[in-house]
């Protein structure tokens, strides 16, 4: 009894750490990529013309569940499914505007000794302290407005999405 | 008494620190007013220089990069002729740069395009999204698919936050840790100095080459993620090459073209790009003549 315990006890442990082995690989194995775009759609198919379960956006992770070509199905961390453009994703968590928590401290210590006066950066492309800079350094008013007006140019997100649908780019790819 | 003093001071400099680290430069004030109460003015001036210290190595931060990229693109636009302003043109430059922007490392801020009325062959990028090509390079362009990495290339630089770099640097060299960015308003004059000096590096002298190496590859992996064929990018490149040969006062700027192209053709291999990608050449001849 004691040997044949032994053994069918040996073989269990065995057989308890191959099924872990396998857990743990099955979770090696599934995929997480990030929304790598500003917004993106995530489908009910494989198409553009499919219809939108929802939107994500920029950083979400998602599971992917399928490859097909250059669309995914995913999973949202809600459990939500669909299919999206592959090239509006990444692999690895993207950063962003990288305002990091080192930046904001720093902006933050700056502001510290600047006696709370800051570059408030408003809707026009120039602050106070690049009209300073433009007083300083001899800048013309028209160069001045070139600067204003391309900062201050308003296109919608609907207009591009329209651009990328009609030249076949993004998701609207043939 | 020496100890006593060397403690203070160890004291003085961990609360600084600690007041960095934590977000609070408050803790800087109390101790410096601590120091200057007791007398010790020398001390008090110490805390400050040390906060300063500090806060010149931390990153800039995105409301600094505004200023800053503002500032950068009134230079650019004062050496290379002006805006060339034709809404057709401005429109379409805009539409491929922010259809390429959307799905660039850092597509959550606002990205601006501009053609420049110059003849020179050249294209530049300021921080906080402020993105130019010259006419020149425009009339060098033969389809959407080159413009889109033209404008990647340019949009690398600031999602990768090249200018700002030169910037943390060219702030040390300049000797003006002593002016953290928000003290353009208090201390113009170190503000400009600043500037002047990111400008003299983006525009005169040209990014470290590793960083332009980098920006091509990146810019044409954004063009390729949207749908544009990435070969078109190295066809511009021998394009170029073919026109500027040694033009020696490009290279000052840029590295070589036989270099550029030969990366970008290690990422479009390594990358698997597929050159399946559209050219739309069509689209983009139709505005060129707007030039």
């Amino acid at each position: 009894m004691s040997e044949r315990g032994t053994a069918l006890k040996r073989s269990s442990v065995l057989l308890l750490f191959l099924i872990g082995l396998s857990l743990a690989a099955g979770v090696a194995l599934a995929e997480t990529v990030y929304v790598q775009a500003k917004s993106v759609k995530l489908r009910v198919g494989k198409t553009s013309l499919d219809a939108v379960v929802t939107d994500l956006k920029f950083g979400d992770a998602l599971e992917v569940l399928r490859k097909d070509g250059t669309w995914l199905e995913v999973q949202t961390g809600t459990g939500t499914k669909g299919w999206i453009f592959a090239g509006k994703t990444t692999a690895t968590k993207p950063v962003g505007s990288g305002d990091d928590d080192l930046a904001r401290l720093g902006k933050s210590v700056r502001r510290g000794e600047a006696g709370n006066v800051t570059a408030s950066a408003g809707a026009r492309g120039l602050d106070k302290a690049s009209e300073g800079y433009a007083d300083r350094a001899g800048i013309t008013p028209r160069d001045r407005d070139a600067v204003d007006r391309m900062a201050a140019y308003r296109m919608g997100d609907q207009e591009v999405e329209d651009f990328l649908k009609e030249g076949g780019l993004g998701e609207y790819a043939k | 008494m020496r100890n006593d003093r060397a403690r203070m001071i160890g004291l003085a400099l961990a609360l600084v620190m600690a007041g960095a680290w934590s977000g609070c430069a408050e803790i800087q004030q109390i101790a410096e007013e601590t120091a200057r109460q007791s007398g010790d003015e020398r001390l008090a001036h110490i805390i400050r220089g040390t906060g300063t210290l500090v806060s010149g190595l931390l990153p800039i931060s995105y409301e600094e990069e505004q200023s800053i990229g503002a500032a950068i693109a009134l230079q650019v636009v004062a050496r290379y002729g002006g805006v060339y302003d034709q809404p057709e043109l401005t429109r379409y430059v805009n539409l491929v740069g922010r259809a390429v922007a959307l799905t660039c490392d850092r597509p959550d801020i606002p990205y601006h395009f501009a053609v420049l009325n110059h003849d020179s062959i050249n294209a530049f990028a300021a921080p906080a999204g402020y993105v130019f090509v010259t006419r020149g390079l425009l009339k060098q362009i033969r389809n959407e698919a080159e413009l889109a990495a033209v404008l990647g290339h340019e949009i690398a630089h600031v999602s990768q936050k090249h200018i700002l770099d030169v910037i943390q640097r060219s702030k040390r060299l300049a000797g003006v840790s002593e002016a953290g960015l928000a003290y353009a308003n208090q201390n113009p004059d170190a503000f400009k100095m600043v500037i002047d000096a990111a400008a003299k590096k983006l525009l005169d002298e040209g990014l470290d080459q590793e960083k332009e190496i980098e920006a091509d590859n990146l810019g044409d992996v954004f063009a390729a993620r949207v749908g544009y064929d990435p070969t078109a990018y190295v066809t511009l490149l021998n394009r170029l090459r073919a026109v500027k040969g040694d033009d020696r006062a490009f290279f000052k700027t840029h590295p070589n073209f036989s270099n550029r192209i030969g990366a970008v053709q290690e990422v479009i291999q390594a990358q698997a790009l597929k050159p399946t990608g559209v050219i739309l050449e069509d689209r983009f001849t139709h505005v060129r003549g707007k030039l």
